[in-house]
């Protein structure tokens, strides 16, 4: 495996040396870079020609310039990067450092989003195949795949921040919106969870009722300005988690699965009561960092020590259950401070820039802000990943669905979540990597319209500023980062591909 | 992951009655809830099957019912090259304005800023779009297809080679080669267009495929049919190549309609398609801000694309299940 | 991209400094500029930024967009110089003047005065406000304004010009221009004086926008290491052992990493605003605070923010409160109607600027080049009022038809240039007389009429669809010829018979010598008339007002006459802010809405 690994890495070496090449020199082919001053009738145009030719170096031959631009990128492994300078004269690492922070911030967290979101779509459209709700997934797939990001994106800073700010203002909803907020959840549950006429009914009829009784009541606290989630809220969906997460990875029968998830979930919450001081009064992100290892590291434990026989699956379904319960402290955390930051700040959601100048709150205030701001760019690149996400999954679940060992499986007597999660999903997950590779590196530069509509200036106005002034620097600078992660995760897809399928490694 | 097989029955969430596609085999058993196909017991040939199946597929039949009559009327209602068609309006010509422009009898789809007709205008753009994205699609499924079957199956330095130089057109932006290849290729028109475009972006197939078939390759079938001498070509053809039709479709359905969106991004540029000729999506593009005040100057070209997209996904679903031997439909 | 801006320090540029601004909106940017003649006296309220009497600073924040990152505090190098670096930099300098709302020359009397004090030889004194200091206490002097003219007059090997065209040693935008037509350099008694005059060594009708703001000639000498008397010294001395440290300090040490706010103890401020400490977030914003040393009229909201946001995102942020103030690049016809929907909470005020389209006859080459008649029959078939009444009056319902080159419709003195050019024959589509004139040409029916502009630009398209619409009723046949290199490749090389693009007017008088005379740079077309060169030679001689009016009414009349091409409009342009602003005021300079930034206020 080593052997294979180490191979791969040389060959992406090679590939990244070569494409750097022929994108250099792309680059300084797709225009003229005094295109601007040749137009001009400036006295001194020809001192400005020169100006700019000294300093995008246009007198010396190509080769020299990308001989250039290389060592001073192999500097970065000797600890003096020079990525060269704009056609403004700004330095390009600063630019780059700053703008990869923002654009890795905002692609991330749509990246998991979309690829936890999108399997699971495909998975249950796969084996819902012509149901209603495959048909209406395949619609709004292509619909949000079809049509341009600014459209998309015109829409939620419509309904998700302009009038989500109107009526935070207020906080209260009609009781005809609770209505059809209620009816649309019934629906819409009942189309996944499916079943039998009647059973569909119950669900629908379940689900109406609850969303109804709970909306009403949060009218009644004023909840949505003034939310609360508490210790009783994150006992209760972290445990509810817990059992989903068992029941989905080793099966409810597996008491000391299930058990080592109750018992991770309660530890949880009692860590969150011992350490809710230093997060009210001290936060910093190191805290929380350092916090959530630690809640792994237990919850990991927890597993091994319950395990049993079935160890190594109990302390997977311990660790989810372990990350989940972090992220409901953390989300309380943050619900608790809600009412604190609308009153900083009345509008909370922004439609443009990835922080509110000059705000001024706390920590929680400050993480809620940028938060908010992030909200609606992750949901726009979550939205056109989910699209392609979810259409592979759904095929490659639909070959493995057919396929011989499936039938075998069945046939045995497994049960239906064992055939779907360790026979069908396991191999129809080859091609899910891939894509999900592909997609990754696709998404920085893919995000260029998403930043450009957000008024975030990352990689994206990094690349098209370069390639508009026919300024290799910045551009160069850009392929470096992207060509850097796919070839990364083009590895990692390799080595996943030789972990799923073990015939693969030679 | 363990290997001890935990051998509790499924959860109530999931009970068997989802095993939908599942209840028989290759065609053999009739059994289950799936209609017999009549006359099953004689004997088809391969193309026949696939025609059989696929005329048996609603969805997909409608889809191709739609989206022929969306070909024909954008071809035959302004003509294309020197053959006129039956719509009364030009593309190229402005009309005096009937107040904005919204949709009237006379102008059905509306009008645009300066008088033209939109349903001439968004006929030709669906002609357009309908080339780029068949031809990109095309070109694309086979360059991938092939490239990714070839460097999975012979493997060694053939799929080092061929990887790599995929790997190459992976990490170069495709906005990059597409702005200085689109350059050059303005000038040829719009089968120049397609071409570079079908060419810069074959790559995500060709390593889908490559994934698919290093795993199929060591499937028994394939180890026997070398086991008898069956030549390469053939195997990768009849053997390997149909079993990776779900993926290969699924990605061609995508690749034409994300080809319509390309197109859409160098015609903004300012390479991609030259006015007076339009796109579907340069007429987004260019109406996008019209989208609250003129909603029909966004949405019809938006329609378009989204009924060509739709169609030819479901074409793609019918296509895959009626190529896959396995697949027998339970539902509509 | 960036839209270069011309300010005084292009506009030093002898007769005409063209740029090409070059942002690829949809509505096209993509036009050279051009100096332009421009009204001096004054409306009833007048172009001039209005006396609001009293004001003390509110607190409070303004957010108002820009397109683009903020580059640095020394505005004039190639690299930074930029409208949207001068959004910025134009609210912590002060000047001797600006551009008022319709592009008229206003002086700013708290900075300082200036007056010809002999025409001919052109002798020019300015004065500044006693109480002028930079933000650090240093008096502004002559020590300051003598370096800004060193900055474009000392070449390379230390000396001051002969001709413009050596090397330079200082990094500035407009070279050695200056140095140029004035050799000499300021004269003043004392380093630390106050009034200083410049000797022009010929006459610039363009003078009076000559001389601007300055930068602190005090941080380069103690960066130089020697005292500003000194740095004084080594300037009337050309002593390049000073002037090269100092330069490089002007050149470099005034360039900013984007997020990090020049220091203060060297990037002092003379006008209203000044930075705030940690106010740049990069990629985000950059915040401005009122500045507490300013002398004269105080801003009047503590803190001015520029977003950086591009166009198709401002009218939602607006609506959304993230923006107060916005000024769409390239608004269309949708963006006035969706900034309408958003009711009473937003100001719209929409204006003509001061970048007007055109169609430019090719008189090199082709069927128009030698023929009156056909350029006639063409310009009678061109639906002129047909394309402002659809393209221009949903923006900007003010719009007219434009008649004539020198002169924009909202200035004073466009009738009475107008009536006395201009007989209104092309006013209206004539198809038969286009049809006659046709004939008389000795053209065929189908004649290929090539209308070249650079794409893609939907509005042009339109233009030039509704001139096809129209034109091949009459015999021609229109082509639209748009290609993204036109400027580049087609322009050039002659490959067209009529141009379609706009010229951005800059303030300066003389520029269209370069035009429309036979020699001039940017006569692309390769017009020529006698005519016409000696009227623009007359004009550019003189800084006399009366005959600059009398010779523009002569070139006018001539272009029309001899049809050099057809005007078609003055380019709309849209600001909205939140209703909740008070004094924010559209203007047809290139300067923007931030002109007048400093008196936003909040109603109260």
């Amino acid at each position: 495996m080593l052997k294979f690994i180490l191979r791969r890495i040389g060959a992406s070496a090679l590939v990244l040396l070569g494409a750097s090449l022929l994108m250099f020199f792309l680059t300084i082919n797709s225009g003229d870079p005094l295109k601007d001053l040749r137009e001009s009738n400036d006295p001194n145009r020809e001192q400005l020609m020169a100006q700019r030719s000294e300093l995008l170096r246009l007198d010396d031959s190509p080769w020299e310039r990308y001989w250039d631009w290389l060592s001073g990128v192999g500097g970065c492994f000797t600890g003096n990067c020079d990525l060269g300078v704009t056609i403004n004269g700004v330095d390009v690492l600063g630019l780059t450092q700053q703008a990869a922070v923002s654009t890795l911030r905002l692609i991330t967290v749509a990246t998991v989003l979309a690829i936890i979101v999108g399997i699971a779509l495909g998975i249950l459209t796969a084996i819902r195949q012509y149901s209603g709700f495959d048909y209406s997934i395949t619609f709004s797939a292509f619909l949000f795949f079809s049509l341009p990001v600014f459209w998309a994106a015109t829409l939620l800073k419509e309904f998700a921040a302009i009038q989500y700010n109107n009526w935070i203002a207020d906080g209260h909803y009609a009781p005809w919106t609770i209505v059809i907020v209620a009816v649309v959840a019934g629906f819409l549950l009942q189309a996944v969870l499916g079943g039998t006429r009647k059973r569909r009914m119950l669900t629908a009829a379940a689900v109406f009722a609850f969303v109804t009784v709970i909306l009403f009541v949060f009218n009644a606290l004023d909840w949505w300005r003034n939310p609360m989630f508490g210790i009783g809220g994150v006992l209760v969906v972290s445990a509810a988690a817990g059992v989903l997460v068992t029941a989905l990875v080793a099966g409810l029968r597996n008491r000391r699965a299930l058990y080592a998830a109750l018992t991770t979930v309660v530890v949880g919450v009692v860590a969150y009561l011992a350490f809710a001081p230093l997060l009210v009064n001290s936060p910093s992100w190191g805290l929380l960092a350092g916090l959530f290892v630690l809640a792994v590291l237990v919850s990991v434990g927890i597993g091994a020590a319950w395990g049993g026989y079935a160890r190594k699956q109990s302390m997977l379904v311990t660790g989810i259950t372990g990350v989940i319960t972090s992220l409901m402290v953390f989300a309380d955390l943050l619900i608790a401070h809600w009412a604190s930051f609308l009153g900083v700040k009345s509008r909370p959601i922004s439609t443009i820039g990835s922080q509110t100048p000059n705000f001024t709150g706390g920590f929680w205030e400050q993480v809620l802000d940028m938060a908010t701001q992030i909200l609606l760019p992750t949901i726009l690149l979550t939205l056109v990943s989910v699209a392609t996400h979810s259409r592979y999954t759904r095929s490659s679940m639909l070959e493995t669905l057919n396929q011989d060992y499936v039938r075998t499986a069945r046939s045995k007597g497994l049960s239906e979540r064992e055939v779907i999660v360790k026979h069908a999903f396991r191999n129809a997950l080859i091609p899910i990597t891939t894509i999900v590779a592909f997609d990754f590196a696709a998404l920085i530069g893919g995000a260029v319209i998403t930043e450009q509509v957000f008024g975030w200036k990352g990689m994206g106005a990094l690349f098209q500023d370069g390639l508009n002034a026919v300024d290799p620097a910045p551009v160069m600078a850009f392929f470096l980062v992207t060509g850097v992660a796919a070839v990364l995760m083009n590895l990692l897809a390799d080595i996943a591909y030789a972990a799923l399928d073990p015939r693969i490694r030679r | 992951m363990s290997d001890i097989r935990n051998s509790t029955p499924g959860g109530e969430d999931y009970e068997p009655q989802i095993s939908v596609a599942s209840t028989d085999a290759v065609g053999l058993a009739a059994g289950g809830s799936a209609a017999p196909l009549p006359g099953e017991d004689k004997s088809y040939s391969q193309g026949q099957l696939v025609a059989r199946r696929f005329f048996r597929h609603r969805a997909a039949l409608s889809s191709m019912i739609v989206l022929g009559i969306i070909i024909v009327v954008a071809f035959t209602s302004i003509g294309i090259g020197p053959i006129p068609g039956w719509w009364p309006n030009n593309y190229t010509l402005q009309y005096d304005k009937i107040g904005d422009g919204a949709p009237t009898w006379q102008y059905p789809f509306g009008q645009d800023t300066g008088g033209k007709d939109y349903f001439a205008l968004v006929m030709r753009g669906t002609q357009f779009s309908l080339i780029i994205a068949f031809a990109v699609g095309i070109i694309s499924t086979v360059v991938g297809t092939l490239i990714g079957a070839l460097a999975g199956f012979y493997r060694g330095w053939v799929e080092s080679v061929l990887m790599r130089l995929t790997d190459v057109f992976i990490v170069i932006p495709l906005l990059v080669v597409a702005a200085v290849l689109g350059k050059t290729a303005s000038g040829w028109g719009i089968w120049g267009l397609a071409l570079v475009l079908g060419l810069v972006t074959w790559t995500s197939l060709a390593r889908l495929v490559r994934g698919e078939v290093l795993s199929l390759r060591e499937r028994d079938f394939v180890l026997a049919a070398q086991a008898v001498g069956t030549s390469p070509w053939r195997i990768i053809s009849k053997h390997v190549l149909p079993n990776a039709v779900g993926v290969i479709i699924v990605s061609a359905t995508l690749s034409i309609s994300s080809a319509i969106l390309l197109e859409t991004s160098l015609s903004f540029l300012g390479f991609g398609v030259q006015a007076p000729d339009t796109s579907l999506g340069t007429l987004i593009n260019d109406y996008q801000a019209a989208f609250a005040t003129r909603p029909w100057l966004f949405w019809w070209p938006g329609l378009m694309i989204l009924a060509i997209a739709l169609c030819v996904n479901f074409i793609g679903d019918g296509l895959r299940d009626a190529f896959d031997p396995r697949q027998n439909r339970t539902k509509d | 991209m960036k839209i270069r801006r011309l300010s005084a320090a292009v506009a030093v540029a002898a007769s005409g400094a063209l740029l090409f601004s070059a942002c690829t909106s949809p509505a096209g940017n993509d036009d050279p500029a051009e100096g332009e003649s421009t009204a001096t006296s004054a409306a009833a309220d007048g172009p001039c930024k209005a006396d609001l009497g009293d004001i003390t600073t509110a607190d409070g924040e303004v957010k108002v967009s820009v397109e683009d990152e903020f580059l640095g505090y020394n505005t004039n190098t190639p690299e930074t110089y930029s409208t949207y670096n001068s959004a910025v930099t134009d609210r912590i300098f002060g000047g001797f003047y600006y551009f008022g709302a319709d592009g008229s020359i206003c002086a700013d009397e708290d900075y300082g005065t200036y007056e010809a004090i002999s025409e001919d030889p052109l002798q020019v004194q300015y004065t500044l406000n006693d109480e002028a200091a930079w933000s650090d206490g240093t008096p502004i002097t002559y020590a300051d304004y003598l370096l800004d003219w060193a900055a474009q007059a000392i070449t390379e090997d230390g000396k001051v010009t002969d001709d413009g065209s050596e090397t330079p040693l200082f990094n500035h935008i407009s070279g050695l221009t200056l140095g140029d037509y004035v050799p000499e350099g300021p004269q003043a008694d004392a380093p630390d004086a106050k009034s200083f005059t410049y000797d022009y060594e010929r006459v610039y009708a363009d003078w009076k926008i000559q001389i601007g703001s300055a930068f602190p000639a005090h941080v380069v000498a103690e960066e130089a290491g020697v005292s500003t008397e000194e740095l004084v010294t080594a300037i009337q001395d050309l002593d390049m052992d000073v002037l090269k440290k100092a330069a490089k300090f002007w050149n470099e040490g005034w360039l900013s990493q984007p997020g990090e706010v020049p220091d203060p103890a060297i990037a002092p401020v003379s006008g209203p605003y000044d930075f705030k400490a940690d106010g740049w977030e990069a990629g985000q914003y950059i915040t401005l605070e009122a500045n507490d040393k300013y002398w004269g009229t105080p801003a009047a909201t503590k803190e001015l923010t520029f977003r950086f946001v591009a166009a198709d995102a401002q009218i939602q942020a607006l609506a959304n409160g993230d923006l107060d103030v916005i000024q769409p690049n390239g608004p269309t016809v949708d963006t006035v109607t969706q900034l309408e929907q958003l009711g009473d909470a937003v100001t719209v005020d929409t204006n003509q600027n001061l970048t007007w389209e055109h169609l430019d006859f090719n008189f090199n080459s082709g069927i128009f080049s030698d023929s009156l008649e056909a350029r006639e029959a063409f310009a009678l078939c061109v639906p002129r009022q047909k394309i402002v009444d659809d393209l221009i009056k949903p923006i900007a319902p003010e719009a007219v038809m434009m008649n004539a080159r020198e002169v924009f419709p909202f200035q004073e003195n466009y009738e009475a240039t107008v009536s006395e050019s201009y007989d209104g024959r092309y006013d209206e589509v004539d198809l038969e007389a286009a049809k006659e004139k046709f004939a008389a040409a000795g053209l065929k029916e189908g004649e290929k009429v090539r209308i070249g502009y650079a794409a893609p630009n939907p509005r042009r398209a339109a233009e030039v669809e509704a001139i096809k619409s129209s034109c091949d009723q009459v015999g021609f046949e229109i082509v639209d010829s748009a290609a993204p290199d036109f400027f580049d490749k087609d322009l050039p090389n002659g490959d067209y018979e009529v141009a379609l693009f706009a010229w951005a007017g800059s303030g300066q008088i003389a520029s269209g010598e370069n035009i429309y005379s036979s020699t001039g740079q940017q006569n692309y077309g390769g017009y020529s008339d006698k005519t016409v060169d000696e009227a623009w030679k007359t004009l550019a001689s003189t800084t006399d007002e009366a005959v600059h009016a009398e010779q523009t009414v002569i070139i006018e009349k001539q272009l029309w006459d001899t049809l050099f091409g057809i005007p078609l409009f003055a380019h709309p342009g849209v600001i909205a802010s939140s209703s909740s602003l008070e004094n924010v005021r559209n203007t047809a300079a290139q300067s923007g809405v931030l002109w007048n930034s400093e008196q936003w206020a909040r109603a109260s």
